[in-house]
């Protein structure tokens, strides 16, 4: 029998992480709980981990100390997968960098992904620009 | 046989530091995993287990919200989030 995959929504971690509705932080820890246990297949987008972020910061005025400690661990949970097998690599560098520069999480993906797929990054962003020079990135113009 | 030596440096503390490699796996450096010799001489080197699910639910209960946001639905929400980051965002390509 194939295990089913399932998707999950940002407002699925911003209930877990804030503990605000009772009942809908059961079933997503009952879901991430049978992701655990290879009954169900979960994947996080990175679409999703960027607006995690955003509702954290805007929403809820977190701290980036803060918002860094929730988003390393959601990607420490080992059976999340990812739409494309190098998001999770990805994400990862995308973090190291949101913690390294002050830039916004989007931009730390669009390094990222330059870095790792070795794509040239195409911005007028100009504090962008200068990270993408520190970490070795082709840009332009 | 094939060995490759592993450099692997340990704080008087007993907190062990990562090469750059290993951290790329999730260990954080300095953190998660400490080392000690046991009473036989040996190099011990133990991690601490934790759940990042457990570690995550509720970790910011009680987060006061926005007064801004109140009484807009998730795309109304969404709509507000990504006004301020442009706002924010068009200072840095000269769009003021």
């Amino acid at each position: 029998m194939s295990i089913k995959i399932r998707i999950l929504d940002t407002n699925n971690f911003v209930r877990f992480i804030l503990d605000d509705i009772p009942e809908q932080v059961e079933i997503t820890e009952n879901v991430l709980k049978k992701g655990a246990e290879n009954k169900l297949h979960l994947i996080i987008t990175t679409l999703a981990i960027v607006e995690l972020n955003n509702v954290l910061l805007y929403e809820y005025k977190l701290e980036k100390k803060q918002r860094l400690e929730a988003l390393k661990l959601i990607t420490n949970i080992h059976h999340l997968d990812y739409p494309d097998k190098k998001d999770k690599e990805i994400t990862g560098l995308a973090i190291t960098y949101f913690n390294k520069y002050n830039l916004d999480l989007e931009d730390c993906y669009n390094i990222a992904y330059a870095k790792i797929r070795d794509w040239e990054l195409f911005t007028f962003d100009t504090e962008l620009k200068k990270v993408a020079k520190i970490e070795g990135i082709r840009r332009m113009p | 046989m094939n060995t490759k030596n592993i450099l692997l440096k340990v704080s008087k503390q007993g907190q062990l530091t990562l090469p750059t490699w290993l951290q790329e796996f999730g260990f954080e450096r300095n953190k998660s995993l400490q080392a000690k010799i046991n009473e036989e001489g040996e190099l011990v080197i133990s991690s601490k287990v934790t759940d990042p699910i457990e570690e995550l639910k509720g970790m910011f209960k009680g987060a006061k919200r926005n007064p801004d946001f109140d009484g807009l639905d998730n795309r109304e929400a969404r709509q507000l989030r990504n006004k301020i980051r442009y706002e924010h965002k068009n200072k840095n390509i000269g769009h003021e």
